[in-house]
């Protein structure tokens, strides 16, 4: 029944040997890393607790009120949850037998296709629609119990009401503290700093998200908390010695994919004529493109049935010589382009991503790279601003006057 | 594909290779002394892009691409008012009057030259898109012919005759319900004077005019008083113009004079011009065409009543309203009256530049500095010019006007 | 001449000794340098902060990414409609300038103003390089519109503005340095300006023809307007304290 979630190290670190020694007294079936207390072995009403036999002392150990309600607190939250449990087992089952599927090895996915399929719903936003869950996944987590039976805090820095979170920063301070105090001995030794150690390479990942540092610190923290979070981290993580502290700074970043893995080249087809050909779609603003690339070709461009012409102005030609341009393709292959709704300066920026998708398809994957780099295979999201009410346009006022 | 155009170039251009033209050796030198310009390339042999055979009457395909010298009594003698301003200033900067040889010209020419000048006149129609060459073909033609000693009647842009802001529109003194335009009148008599200085001296009239009661003009008064008449008394200038029209086809035959009719953008004698600044009577109604006598007059020097002459003319989009200029072809910019007074016709199309007339261009401003910018002077960027200009002769001159 | 020359002496101690106050902080053995963090966005940027600007530039697209450069793994900004590869269509200087120039979004008739502009200068300065005679003269002439736009515009870039402080219920002028996106915002706001002042009949582009050539030879209604401001930096130099 026990929650699955790890202690975090940091948890209790200065009482650590109080923390174990109460542990074994009062929980002993549950071993540490457990976040909930169990009630089942709280025996509830009783004053004291007696010793275990390796305890040498048999004094027994009074509860203090705050203790028993917090006792009692937990036994009626695992209650609650032990039914909670129950039925979401006897709905599964239900479930299971409404599919006409083994209720035995009826999966957590098997339960949501099911929903979805028995009570299919309209509804916007996905946590509005009905689900069926593990009651441990929908309540929030709670911690452990955070004092002692006479009421004292396990925790030095209990009373800043959010002991895990200080505990992080006092950390990181200390960390940068140590990695200072190391330059000071290199640059009075005068040792290379960047021969001791490698910059820290900090692109490949970024810092957890808001969610995910509450999640690790299970505690009620804010925006600007976290803000706070990550410029101190950052401060960390730009010192020329972070490398020392990597393993540290890494358990607060999640890794990142390599942008270019994610690239998909359209596949390159063949028309009744025997041309390849590959084709993408691309927008821009308000308006829509559907481009044709054909290799091996001679340069032509016909767009909306009509040479290059279709663009009187200079600047959209050149927009669309961007990605021909950096993909070397000029005049090797011939571009035919549908373009539709909006001006043009809209039409010509959906050929041009529309274009540069399709002319993925040719290229190696160096080019491909340098494609993304140069922004082509970036959908533009900026549109036009939206009037507000009670003023001219977009940001303008209507002309104030006093009487 | 583009090292198979290139060599083509250089198979039609071996032989001027080794003519090394002293222009050539001067543009290296100019290149070099440029701080901020590149390293001037080393002459290749695809940079040719001129021909040492400056007389138009030489001129055969192997020439088309390439650029000839004009010298400048031309361009200020039969070539006066007839260049583009923007390519007389660029021939003035570059202080040397280059011109491409079109294939269109070449053809043109040798179907003049090949008429039979006793069968009533043969008209020629050059068609193209806007900014395709139509009035540069015009002046290499009069050019050519010019040096054969041809009398040329040419109206450098007949849209200046059906607009304009404030201008002056007296009824016609000759014909009730018709229009002269003095100054216009006037401005042609001057530039038909210019054109043929030297020509004019056998031409004498056949018939008496009677301009007022006191003013006169008898048989045998040679042209060029007529002419001096109707710059000095501008009231009867489109008279004049007339008279001396009506004099060239009646005496062209027996004189034996030739006779070439040049006609820039002759959809204006036949289409009504709807636009703010078209032409109105006192009575603020717009005029026709047809009511002008300047256009009268000279529609029936492009009628086949008369021998030894030839009408070449242009059609030009810019000459029909706004939303007639879906087409360039002269059965739709002429409409049905222009194209029955001119059927039959030879129709010639200007096509745009091809790839070696457009690279002919690049080189040829680069050898006059005109391509500062150093990426443009690489093959690269001449490809990127070609491809933004969409080969258009104008357009490449505008883009090329920036770099 | 002299006198403004002595300015500016005195004008760049103002500015050693700004500077020292803004770096006085930062005295360590090594600078931290903080990364972009994500509230230090535009607040009504429609990309999301993770957005990093794309390369625009041939050369550098060509080179391999070092290991820890984010680029690799973030995603990239889709350049702009008058942005181009090619540096035959793209200068930063100019489409800033254009842009400035620009009136309610009529780009296509600033550009055509650009390119009369440039036409322009190389129509005046090709037609004088033909003329000189000797190989010196004609090195001394410089052809290139984009160098003769930029020199222009860097000789009108002031090195000190005033800002207007109020202490005590009064309001002071003092003097501080110009940052380098200030100078050149104000050299083509002057050189814009003073086009504008001027006879209206005539075309914007001959009017900013002539004020730029005047500007590439420290002349100009723009160039004096800088030393004006230089004039009044001087004047109040005993403020300098109270930025």
């Amino acid at each position: 029944m026990a929650l699955s979630s790890p202690l975090p190290t940091f948890f209790c670190r200065p009482n650590r040997q109080l923390y174990s020694r109460l542990c074994l007294t009062i929980f002993p079936a549950l071993n540490r890393k457990v976040t909930t207390i169990s009630s089942d072995l709280v025996n509830g009403g009783n004053q004291s607790v007696t010793k275990s036999d390796n305890q040498p002392s048999a004094k027994a150990i009074t509860i203090s009120r705050s203790m028993k309600a917090y006792m009692e607190k937990v036994k009626k939250h695992d209650e609650l949850m032990k039914t909670e449990v129950a039925d979401y087992e006897i709905g599964k089952r239900h479930l299971a037998n409404i599919m006409g599927a083994d209720p035995d090895t009826f999966t957590q996915e098997d339960v949501d296709r099911a929903i979805e399929y028995l009570l299919p719903n309209g509804l916007f936003d996905k946590k509005a629609r009905p689900m069926l869950k593990n009651p441990y996944e929908i309540y929030p987590k709670r911690k452990a119990a955070e004092f002692t039976f006479e009421g004292r805090p396990f925790h030095w820095l209990y009373f800043t009401t959010s002991p895990n979170y200080y505990n992080i920063l006092y950390d990181i301070t200390w960390k940068l503290e140590g990695l200072k105090t190391l330059e000071d001995q290199l640059y009075n030794a005068k040792k290379d700093i960047s021969s001791e150690s490698k910059p820290l390479n900090i692109a490949s990942s970024e810092w957890i998200t808001f969610d995910q540092l509450k999640n690790k610190v299970l505690e009620k923290i804010q925006e600007k908390d976290y803000q706070h979070f990550i410029v101190m981290m950052e401060r960390l993580a730009s010192h020329p010695l972070a490398s020392k502290e990597e393993e540290f700074i890494m358990q607060y970043r999640n890794k990142l994919h390599l942008a270019s893995a994610a690239l998909i080249a359209p596949p390159v087809e063949t028309d009744a004529d025997g041309r390849s050909f590959s084709w993408a779609e691309g927008r821009r603003k308000d308006s829509w493109a559907q481009v044709k690339v054909y290799k091996p070709g001679t340069g032509q461009v016909t767009i909306n049935e009509k040479d290059l012409s279709y663009f009187s102005n200079l600047l959209y030609r050149e927009t669309l010589l961007f990605p021909l341009s950096v993909t070397g393709l000029l005049g090797q292959v011939d571009i035919v382009a549908d373009a539709k709704y909006g001006g043009p300066t809209g039409q010509a920026g959906a050929i041009r991503f529309a274009l540069s998708q399709a002319l993925c398809a040719f290229v190696s994957d160096d080019i491909k790279e340098q494609l993304r780099l140069s922004g082509m295979l970036t959908r533009d999201p900026r549109k036009r601003e939206r009037k507000k009410p009670g003023q001219e346009g977009a940001r303008k006022k209507f002309t104030w006057k006093k009487r | 594909m583009e090292p198979v155009v290139l060599r083509n170039i250089v198979s039609r251009t071996l032989s001027f290779k080794f003519k090394k033209s002293p222009l050539q050796g001067f543009s290296k030198c100019k290149a070099r002394c440029l701080s901020t310009s590149a390293q001037p390339q080393p002459e290749k042999i695809n940079n040719v892009c001129r021909t040492h055979e400056n007389d138009p009457r030489n001129h055969t395909l192997d020439h088309v691409g390439l650029y000839y010298t004009i010298p400048v009594e031309e361009i200020n003698g039969v070539l006066k008012n007839c260049v583009h301003p923007w390519h007389l200033r660029l021939m003035n900067t570059f202080n040397e009057y280059g011109m491409m040889v079109r294939k269109p010209a070449v053809e043109l020419n040798g179907y003049i030259q090949n008429v039979n000048l006793n069968h009533p006149i043969p008209r020629f129609v050059l068609y193209g898109r806007t900014g395709a060459g139509k009035a540069s073909i015009l002046l290499h033609t009069m050019q050519r012919f010019h040096r054969d000693g041809w009398l040329i009647l040419s109206v450098p842009w007949a849209g200046r005759w059906v607009r304009g802001w404030y201008k002056e529109v007296s009824e016609s003194t000759y014909k009730a319900g018709r229009y002269d335009l003095p100054t216009d009148g006037a401005e042609w008599l001057a530039h038909f004077k210019h054109q043929n200085e030297g020509k004019l001296a056998n031409l004498k009239t056949t018939s008496e005019y009677i301009w007022t009661k006191r003013e006169n003009a008898a048989v045998g008064t040679p042209i060029e008083e007529i002419i001096n008449f109707g710059q000095t008394r501008i009231k009867f200038s489109s008279d004049c113009v007339g008279v001396i029209l009506k004099e060239i086809r009646n005496q062209a035959q027996t004189l034996g004079l030739k006779v070439l009719v040049v006609v820039n953008a002759v959809n204006a004698f036949y289409t009504q011009w709807n636009q703010l600044n078209a032409l109105k009577n006192s009575g603020k109604k717009k005029l026709h065409p047809s009511e002008i006598s300047l256009i009268h007059n000279f529609k029936k020097m492009l009628t086949p009543t008369w021998t030894n002459g030839v009408a070449v003319c242009t059609v030009e989009e810019a000459c029909n309203n706004l939303n007639e200029r879906e087409n360039y072809t002269p059965l739709y910019l002429l409409k049905q009256e222009g194209f029955e007074a001119l059927d039959p016709f030879v129709p010639i199309l200007v096509p745009e530049y091809t790839e070696k007339e457009a690279l002919s261009t690049i080189n040829y401003y680069i050898e006059h500095n005109w391509i500062q910018n150093a990426h443009g002077r690489t093959e690269e960027g001449k490809k990127e010019i070609i491809f933004v200009s969409n080969n258009n002769p104008f357009k490449l001159y505008q883009v090329c006007t920036s770099l | 001449m002299a006198t403004s020359l002595s300015s500016v002496q005195k004008a760049s101690k103002i500015i050693l000794f700004a500077r020292q106050l803004f770096y006085l902080k930062s005295c360590s053995h090594t600078a931290f340098k903080l990364q972009p963090c994500f509230f230090q966005v535009s607040p009504m940027s429609q990309y999301s902060p993770i957005f990093l600007d794309p390369i625009i530039d041939k050369d550098e697209l060509k080179k391999e990414l070092p290991e820890n450069d984010l680029r690799r793994h973030r995603p990239l900004k889709a350049p702009n409609t008058d942005c181009s590869i090619s540096p035959l269509f793209y200068d930063p200087t100019v489409q800033k300038f254009t842009n400035i120039m620009m009136k309610s979004g009529n780009k296509e008739r600033v550009r055509l103003i650009m390119r009369k502009l440039f036409e322009n200068l190389k129509h005046m300065q090709i037609a004088r390089w033909n003329q000189a005679t000797t190989l010196e003269e004609k090195s001394a002439i410089e052809c290139d519109p984009l160098v003769l736009f930029k020199t222009a515009i860097d000789n009108c870039k002031p090195l000190l503005l005033t800002q207007r402080i109020v202490k005590g219920g009064i309001a002071y002028r003092v003097p501080v340095c110009a940052r380098p996106k200030e100078q050149t915002f104000r050299a083509m706001k002057w050189i814009l300006e003073s086009c504008r002042d001027k006879e209206r009949r005539i075309p914007m582009e001959d009017k900013l023809t002539l004020e730029l050539m005047d500007a590439y030879n420290h002349q100009g209604k723009a160039m004096r307007k800088k030393q004006e401001v230089h004039k009044i930096c001087e004047s109040n130099r005993a403020y300098a304290h109270l930025r």
